[in-house]
């Protein structure tokens, strides 16, 4: 009994339903939320892969440019961090290593979400001039 | 060293804020008010899709298996043709 217990516990704690912080779950929004962004723009850009954005398209295009491949590459790194940096906030969570070195990777998290917005909205602005 | 109240607030509204800015910046309609018809079409569809993953994030337990999935497309983009 005891056993199924600690199980049990385990698992609540791994699937953060009773161990999410506000934190945590307002990041993993945000993450999700840019990656769904990101990768619309991603799949945009291809869509003129081999012909040029038709005129009154109805679907998402955006132009096959340097400026365009420069913006989504730069906001894909800056996803990469911010997600890789949680993961490490996670694996250290999981680790119950201290508060020193959780603090230190929400830290790090912190640092890496905070280049979002501005790439965000220079993907979203790549739109505009479509 | 341990994780003071203030802290801890000071965190969280530091992210509400970054999530805020996203959100605000992906919903914003500004740069859609300027734009031909089709573009505003998809930025709708930008929007839409970054609502959605929201959404359906609010549901998700967190994981690092739920985080790794948040990691971009692996797939290089296409050189630039310009």
């Amino acid at each position: 009994m005891k056993r199924i217990l600690s199980l049990t516990a385990a698992l609540l704690v791994t699937l953060c339903i009773v161990g999410c912080t506000n934190w945590e779950r307002t990041t993993f929004n945000t993450l999700a939320s840019s990656d769904a962004a990101i990768n619309a723009a991603q799949a945009a850009y291809e869509v003129s892969a081999t012909a040029p954005c038709p005129p009154q398209s109805t679907i998402a295009c955006l132009p096959h440019s340097k400026a365009v491949y420069t913006a989504i590459n730069k906001a894909k790194a800056a996803q990469t961090l911010a997600v890789n940096s949680m993961v490490t906030y996670e694996e250290v969570k999981a680790a119950n290593t201290g508060t020193t070195a959780l603090n230190a990777a929400q830290a790090d998290v912190n640092a890496a979400l905070a280049q979002l917005p501005t790439l965000i909205a220079n993907v979203k602005a790549l739109y505009g001039g479509n | 060293m341990s994780v003071t109240i203030q802290q801890v607030t000071q965190d969280i509204q530091a992210v509400q804020g970054i999530a805020g800015e996203v959100m605000s910046t992906i919903e914003g309609l500004d740069p859609a008010l300027a734009a031909p018809i089709e573009a505003v079409q998809a930025i709708e569809a930008l929007v839409a899709a970054a609502l959605t993953a929201w959404s359906n994030a609010s549901g998700t337990p967190i994981t690092v298996a739920s985080v790794q999935a948040l990691l971009p497309n692996p797939t290089p983009l296409t050189d630039p043709t310009s």
